[in-house]
């Protein structure tokens, strides 16, 4: 990535602006880079999208399903009737065992 | 809140752990890893764990939540041992550079997404989608976005699964947005434009041009 020392708000290309709002994601920036990034979005409307993109995907993404919450009712995903099975096979014979010590 | 202690008839029949919970852990596991087999073999590896650990259920938590926090650390040792397996090229491969022109300046602009998946056909279609794109990028990409976004592990804690340095996963992590974003854009919202264009006086499409801002 870009050397920091070099990073200017006036000479902050979209390449290097794409990458700050990469790691804006994962980590809070310094001051200088926050202000870099806000100025080059004021005269760049593709890095604004890229950043809004950034967002949308992080939201879309969080909003997944978590197992107590179905977002997903679509096509409810369930295990196979056969691993089923196994599972419970398995969790049998290690309670057989578990008895027997 | 006071809990009565934990045995082992508090927590029932563990055959019935699976009908109970055994769906819920699987989606859990499937959106994780993205393959069924390894996800069944994940969820199968984290009941017989908690039968071996249910002395250690304490109660303080749903017994759900226990167990997704079991399937959760299978999770993350499945993305240790694949870590290990994949031959990376950071260094020598630059997945972004065809994005920019010489002078650092985009070659395809991101456009403006206008609607998001707003609807539950629309979020499950979309994530479909997310799949197939994330499918696409180069394994070692796929898993730093994975780590990071599904709620699996922070950015310390994912570098050290990744086993490579927190500096790096940054690297791998806007090479991955980046790819997935340009995926999305083909495959997502450019079909989109197409088909709300082309379906527009078709009241069950789900494509609502629009309707929602992406910002």
């Amino acid at each position: 990535m870009k050397e920091r020392s070099k990073l200017s708000a006036w000479n902050l290309d979209c390449r290097a602006a794409s990458e700050l709002a990469s790691e804006s994601l994962d980590r809070p920036l310094g001051r200088g880079e926050r202000l870099a990034l806000r100025l080059h979005q004021l005269i760049c409307p593709p890095c604004r999208h890229l950043i809004a993109q950034f967002h949308t995907v992080r939201r879309a993404v969080a909003s997944l399903p978590t197992p107590w919450r179905r977002v997903w009712s679509e096509e409810s995903i369930g295990l196979s009737a056969e691993r089923r099975d196994a599972i419970k096979q398995l969790l049998q014979e290690a309670s057989r065992s578990d008895e027997a010590d | 809140m006071l809990e009565p202690p934990p045995n082992d008839a508090d927590l029932g029949d563990p055959a019935q752990w699976v009908d109970r919970y055994g769906d819920a852990l699987l989606q859990y596991a499937v959106t994780r890893v993205g393959d069924r087999e390894t996800a069944e073999d994940l969820v199968q590896e984290t009941f017989l764990a908690a039968f071996k650990a249910r002395r250690d259920f304490d109660h303080r938590a749903a017994f759900s939540t226990w167990l997704i926090a079991i399937l959760r650390r299978k999770i993350i040792d499945h993305y240790r041992k694949d870590a290990r397996t994949l031959v990376t090229t950071d260094a020598e491969l630059d997945e972004v550079a065809p994005m920019f022109d010489r002078t650092g300046h985009w070659t395809v602009p991101p456009a403006n997404w206008r609607s998001t998946p707003a609807h539950q056909a629309e979020k499950s279609e979309f994530w479909q989608i997310v799949r197939r794109c994330l499918a696409e990028l180069p394994r070692h990409l796929a898993q730093a976005f994975e780590l990071r976004e599904l709620g699996l592990a922070t950015v310390q804690e994912a570098s050290e699964i990744a086993g490579i340095t927190p500096r790096n996963l940054s690297v791998r992590l806007y090479r991955s947005r980046m790819l997935l974003r340009s995926c999305l854009e083909q495959k997502w919202f450019a079909t989109e434009a197409v088909s709300a264009s082309e379906k527009s006086a078709d009241e069950s499409s789900p494509m609502r041009v629009g309707q929602a801002r992406s910002s």
